[in-house]
């Protein structure tokens, strides 16, 4: 089985008037995570959908899955504080169902410009080698400060990636690492750096340009303004 | 003096624009190089600017200048086969009457989105601390790999920036490495990459927001989304 586990459960400070939290925010009529949930309910190897969710808009979330036709959520799960506890959550939640090599691909809600390619090489990847992440070769340079302050290295830009998603795992690799992180009392920023916490190997994907995550209002816009072009490219085939 | 170098010697191979290099593409009828140009022009610490350009536009970029009510450009010089010689192009021509002291600030024709603040914070930090370079946050977990494969390493999150420009000197010191580079045979990325390489401490200001390079087509249409945004907020007041 392939399961994608889906992050929606950012409090946000919510973005504009409305204070909406940023995966609810409609684009053209449509919420963000819809754009997102599309991906995989639209991709034929992913079996089951598990959203963390926060939990004041739980209901809200089946009626726009209910509303835009999103058939294979099959669980939605409260978030935990942290984005951390609430990929621990939706992973606790699987155990009942998913066995030990099934593969999950854990992505963001406000993630919604991936392609059904990145999904397919994410699933091929999860199961030939445990654990795969995607990301995006660094197109400026990255640089390291120990004080905030000062630079202290400039390491060489071609052996530089930003980790984007999904980040795709067998089950019992990423449940236990999260089991153990839980247990020492770790947290981390995502999954990538989890398992390199744990020595975990991770073999990398290369993610479709402009894998946003949609966090600050000039997201929206620039998301909004990509899916503007992209359709326009139907058409005039740019 | 205060010298803006802007490097607008791209040729725009990735930007799928035949016609044009991606510094004279227009939005809303003004090229993104005198958006550039323009928070240079408008800020009075600036006394002067070179611009590093693609020979054949040299005089197109003339026609330009004057048109936008450019002024304070001092020199127009061809630019070289990568961004490193560009730069040093640019340092040779400056030699001429630069004073060792003056402060350079190198700044990409193609990151319109930049601020009075973020020029004044050069500036301020070159006096201060002897250099400056403009550096991001950064959102996303950094990856570093070594054989283009797997995840070599995961540095911590809260080390790691992501240089963006402008980068200031004083004359002295970067024309210094670049002729050492040039003895050397060595290229740098840009500039950070450089005087890193030759051991040189480098100091970090804080970029403004979006300062995003448009090197692609989706950086166009993020461009002018922001633009529009931008503009928008003067009336809703966002």
């Amino acid at each position: 089985m392939v399961f994608t586990l889906i992050f929606a459960g950012g409090t946000g400070y919510g973005i504009g008037p409305s204070l909406k939290p940023k995966q609810f925010l409609e684009v053209y009529g449509k919420p963000v995570i819809i754009y997102t949930l599309e991906h995989f309910e639209n991709h034929k190897d992913v079996d089951e959908i598990v959203v963390v969710c926060l939990e004041s808009h739980i209901n809200e979330l089946k009626r726009l899955t209910d509303r835009f036709g999103i058939t294979k959520v099959s669980m939605i799960v409260p978030g935990g504080k942290t984005g951390h506890d609430s990929i621990y959550n939706g992973l606790k939640a699987m155990k009942e169902k998913a066995q030990d090599d099934d593969i999950v691909l854990i992505h963001d809600g406000v993630r919604p410009l991936i392609t059904e390619k990145l999904v397919t090489d994410n699933i091929e990847a999860a199961k030939k080698y445990g654990a795969a992440i995607t990301v995006e070769p660094a197109r400026e340079s990255v640089v390291q400060s120990k004080d905030q302050i000062n630079i202290c290295y400039v390491p060489n830009r071609n052996n530089m990636y930003i980790a984007k998603a999904p980040q795709s795992f067998s089950y019992k690799l990423i449940y236990e690492a999260y089991e153990k992180a839980a247990k020492e009392q770790k947290r981390t920023v995502d999954s990538a750096q989890l398992c390199s916490i744990y020595n975990i190997p991770m073999y990398m994907v290369e993610s479709t340009k402009n894998n946003i995550k949609i966090s600050v209002p000039e997201d929206y816009y620039m998301f909004r303004a990509l899916y503007e072009a992209m359709e326009n490219q139907q058409i005039f085939g740019i | 003096m205060t010298t803006a170098l802007i490097l607008a010697g791209g040729t725009g191979t990735r930007m799928n624009s035949r016609v044009k290099p991606k510094q004279f593409i227009e939005i809303h009828g003004k090229p993104i190089l005198i958006y550039t140009l323009e928070h240079f022009e408008y800020h009075e610490e600036i006394d002067d600017i070179v611009i590093v350009c693609l020979e054949d536009w040299i005089e197109k970029l003339k026609i330009y200048l004057h048109r936008f009510g450019i002024t304070k450009v001092y020199e127009i010089v061809p630019g070289g086969p990568t961004g490193h010689d560009s730069i040093y192009n640019g340092l040779v021509t400056l030699k001429k009457k630069a004073n060792p002291d003056d402060i350079i600030l190198i700044h990409d024709g193609v990151r319109p989105l930049i601020t009075g603040e973020l020029i004044t914070e050069n500036i301020r930090t070159v006096r201060k601390s002897g250099n400056a370079v403009t550096v991001e946050v950064i959102r996303e977990s950094v990856i570093k790999s070594t054989d283009g494969k797997f995840v070599s390493d995961v540095p911590a999150l809260n080390q790691m920036f992501v240089a963006k420009a402008p980068q200031s000197f004083y004359f002295k010191d970067i024309s210094e490495v670049f002729e050492q580079a040039e003895k050397d045979g060595f290229k740098a990325i840009d500039s950070a990459h450089l005087m890193n390489h030759y051991g040189k401490t480098l100091h970090m200001v804080k970029s403004t927001k979006n300062n995003i390079k448009i090197t692609e087509p989706a950086d166009y249409y993020m461009f002018r989304a922001l633009c529009q945004a931008a503009e928008n907020q003067q009336i809703f007041g966002i």
